[in-house]
């Protein structure tokens, strides 16, 4: 099969090229394994990952064929080339490597918990509710790897930065907005950073490695709470 | 001129010659002005114009690392008040085993005693006693449930009517689903300075004690000094050296865990203990990119599941063995057993049978169940009917280097939250110990930056020899050229035939000799196919092949010098337990001539070596927490 990957290295390019590799394909090849092969055997690229396989570090995320996937968990079907290219959204450091530091930042930013006491072992012990217990789980797998928001085609056509955090910053609200021992409002939150601004077309669900978020589910239910205290615009 | 002139001139030529500097609160005026010498004596970092090409960066207390021993010593010594900077390899909150965002086990202790002769029994004896009761007196005095839930972790594991899930262990209490990655959030939230994507490459050593440490900043190539006045190493273990699958080795750890600062600190001099030992699971091995992640695969533990593990026979051969009786130990040298009698799977393991379905499936930990679903629609893996191929991997090595009880190394100035006598031969494994060793380590690391004596002068040579010595492993050009990936297989074959879950004399020695020759012939000739400084992934990776090295020949040389078998160190030529000659430890250290090993008396204060073996012979009982 034909691997063509996207190079770029600023220090040297003007602009990105692609170059193309012959990749013997197996059965259950995943992208990270063609990477691999080309490293080994052609050319040194530079690429990125941790876990291997596991959904749990985010960061092999790249675009194969135009769409955002982690290139550990995704098998490449036999007779198919592929086009391998930095996960857009964020700039290039070199090849198939991009820095995610500032939306890293603003989600660590979110996730902290608001509250004004520290929590104590019998805060954490006491029953949740299986619901809310089952969203937070759920919630909790987001690896950060960020093929939510390179799929997002409000992100992908947006001029203020203020409209919309994307998927993946309003997960992280979510997560809080559910947990019962954050006490920062966060539905206003939701509302600040672009709740109305998305448009509900689910591929955000699409392209998230973890089958478990369910991003269209969470947004409805923020809006509902956003509606119920007369946040819409 | 005075002297006060010339101290002044100095200082001048120093921030003019020193390139950016930057960092913490301990801002220029603490450094002496000395910096002249660092201009006269550039050999290698020097610019055209003759100034360092090197950026210096001070702080007060220096962590190396971004997991949750990293991060834990940082928070805790940032809440003793002095200036923190953390150094990551990775990108941070995405790094090492603390930045895999999962389901991690750890616990709470109420009897420190019964704890403690617990570990010393888990350990098989080997855990250095001293240092022991600095990490349990810790634990007790902290409820790490609340400590982790303050960070972050929304709701830990609980039964379906949402009652709060906790499993009373021999220890203490252990709970689940304690996600690491909200760690690195306070830590941002807190404004802690964090430089990412910045490997260590060697200490700043002056007077036998460590004053910084530098590296390269990966997506540029830049060459980082940093100053400290104590220094925190929380880099991670070393699994990357065990075997080679298509993109990661027989293990779930991350292509950043290659020894780097256990290599440093031995070629410092620093002692390193238990390179015998290492820590194991049992993980599915195919799909090959997914091989042994420990999130990505699937497995199967001494609790409950090993019911359904079969040789290629189809026999279940431990099925009925009561559960009261199985432990880690035992279900890893079950496994090992059974293959080395010829009856495993083709790739070295043997099976899990999941076919009974949903009444298996339900009481398997969440981060193999959900993978379940993603094997079959993505892989055409259906564990529903078809048998389930998984092998041993390296989930984590006990070998570092040796730490008092203040877990300060050999090396003065620098602390090491998991060092060498920590864990000993430990087979059972729950995250509390980078937690408890981080908070111990940030506390004296930031004791100590406190009173750290003032320097009088640096002696920047030593930088400028490391700038020297990577910029020359990037360049070279040797006659008859390998390349660095095939370098670093060539060692991690040689680690995977010496020290598996079957461990035997002849074939130690086999891989000894083989690293032996690895760097003599083959490091010499390793070269860059492209020697751009930015994101060089084949110049990181040459630089860790040296520590890479280091780190696996002491293991294999530890490995063949412990003649018997003792926690997941199986010698199938020596496969008993040798209380009368081997009740003691293996230390390891760098000499002229060579790698020294050593065999020196454990360390203890709990408990005697009569009273260990007592314990080793009758196993675990209760009593023990009182009385031996």
């Amino acid at each position: 099969m034909k691997v063509k990957i996207q190079k770029f290295n600023p220090a040297k390019d003007a602009k990105p090229y692609y170059k193309t590799f012959d990749v013997p394909w197996k059965k259950n090849m995943t992208v990270l394994e063609a990477l691999m092969y080309v490293y080994e055997n052609f050319d040194p690229i530079a690429f990125d990952y941790s876990c291997h396989g596991g959904r749990v570090c985010g960061r092999c995320g790249v675009m194969v064929n135009g769409k955002p996937v982690m290139a550990c968990f995704t098998p490449i079907e036999k007779g198919t080339d592929i086009t391998v290219e930095p996960q857009k959204g964020s700039p290039v450091e070199r090849d198939l490597i991009v820095d995610r530091t500032e939306m890293q930042d603003r989600i660590s930013n979110i996730e902290r918990r608001i509250r004004s006491k520290p929590l104590e072992p019998k805060d954490l012990q006491k029953d949740f509710d299986p619901v809310v217990k089952q969203k937070l789980d759920d919630l909790e797998w987001c690896c950060r790897c960020l093929s939510c928001n390179a799929g997002c085609p409000v992100l992908n056509d947006m001029s203020d930065p203020e409209k919309y955090i994307g998927p993946a910053g309003m997960r992280a609200i979510g997560l809080r907005h559910f947990d019962p021992n954050d006490e920062g409002d966060r539905v206003l939150e939701a509302v600040q950073n672009g709740l109305y601004n998305c448009i509900l077309c689910g591929q955000c669900d699409k392209n998230c490695p973890a089958s478990e978020i369910k991003h269209v589910e969470l947004f409805k239910e923020l809006r509902a709470e956003a509606e119920k205290r007369g946040l819409k615009h | 001129m005075s002297e006060k002139d010339e101290k002044l001139n100095s200082r001048r030529n120093f921030l003019k010659g020193a390139g950016l500097l930057a960092g913490g609160a301990a801002l220029m005026s603490t450094l002496p002005p000395v910096a002249t010498e660092a201009v006269a004596k550039t050999t290698g970092g020097k610019t055209s114009a003759g100034e360092p090409a090197y950026e210096v960066y001070n702080t007060d207390v220096l962590v190396i690392g971004g997991g949750i021993a990293a991060t834990t010593a940082a928070l805790q010594a940032f809440g003793e008040g002095v200036n923190v900077m953390m150094v990551d390899k990775g990108p941070f909150r995405q790094s090492g085993g603390g930045g895999m965002n999962w389901a991690v086990i750890t616990g709470w202790i109420d009897d420190v005693a019964r704890a403690f002769r617990y570990n010393i029994y888990n350990s098989e004896g080997m855990i250095n006693q001293k240092v022991g009761k600095t990490l349990h007196e810790e634990w007790a005095s902290e409820n790490l449930l609340a400590l982790l839930g303050q960070r972050g972790t929304s709701v830990f594991r609980r039964h379906p009517d949402g009652k709060f899930w906790v499993l009373n262990a021999a220890y203490g209490n252990m709970f689940e689903d304690y996600f690491p990655r909200h760690d690195m959030d306070v830590a941002k939230g807190y404004g802690l300075k964090v430089m990412d994507k910045t490997m260590i490459t060697e200490f700043l050593v002056q007077d036998g004690r460590c004053i910084g440490a530098m590296g390269i900043y990966l997506p540029t190539g830049t060459f980082r000094v940093f100053r400290a006045k104590a220094v925190v190493a929380a880099a991670g273990p070393y699994p990357w050296i065990y075997g080679w699958n298509t993109v990661a080795p027989q293990s779930i750890h991350s292509p950043d865990c290659t020894g780097d600062l256990d290599a440093i600190a031995y070629r410092h001099g620093c002692r390193l203990q238990d390179m015998e030992f290492w820590e194991n699971d049992l993980i599915s091995i195919e799909p090959s990119g997914l091989s042994c992640s420990y999130n990505g695969g699937i497995g199967a533990d001494a609790q409950g599941a090993y019911h359904y593990v079969c040789d290629k026979d189809g026999v279940y051969w431990m099925k009925d063995i009561p559960e009261a009786e199985m432990t880690r130990g035992k279900f890893i040298r079950e496994i090992a057993k059974r293959i080395e009698q010829g009856k495993g799977s083709p790739n070295g393991g043997v099976y899990l049978d999941l076919r009974a379905g949903e009444e298996i499936i339900k009481t398997m930990r969440v981060h193999y169940s959900r993978n379940i679903v993603p094997f079959r629609e993505k892989f055409g893996i259906d564990v529903r009917n078809q048998l389930l191929e998984v092998a041993i991997e390296w989930a984590e090595n006990h070998g570092h280097p040796v730490v008092d009880e203040n877990f300060e190394s050999d090396l003065k100035g620098i602390f090491y939250p998991v060092g060498g006598g920590v864990r000993g031969a430990r087979i059972n494994h729950t995250c509390q110990g980078p937690i408890i060793g981080g908070k111990v380590s940030g506390r004296n690391a930031a004791k100590l930056a406190k009173k750290a004596p003032e320097l009088k002068s640096i002696d920047w040579k030593q930088v400028n020899e490391e700038y020297a010595r990577i910029h020359a492993l990037r360049t070279r050009k040797p006659s008859n050229p390998l390349t660095v990936h095939d370098v670093r297989h060539a060692i991690q074959r040689a680690c995977f035939k010496a020290l598996g879950p079957i461990r035997k004399g002849s074939a130690i020695e086999q891989s000894i000799r083989e690293l032996e020759r690895i760097r003599k012939n083959d490091l010499p000739r390793m070269a860059l196919r492209d020697n751009v400084q930015q994101y060089n992934i084949e110049w990181k990776q040459a630089i860790e092949n040296y520590n890479m090295i280091d780190v696996a020949e002491a293991c294999c040389k530890a490995t063949l010098m412990r003649t018997e078998t003792r926690g997941s160190h199986y010698r199938s030529d020596y496969p008993q337990r040798d209380d009368e000659n081997w009740l003691c430890n293996i230390v390891i250290k760098k000499t002229n001539s060579g790698m020294k090993l050593t065999k020196t008396p454990i360390v203890t204060s709990e408990l005697s070596p009569e009273q260990i073996k007592k314990m080793l012979k009758t196993g675990w009982k209760k009593e023990y927490a009182k009385e031996v």
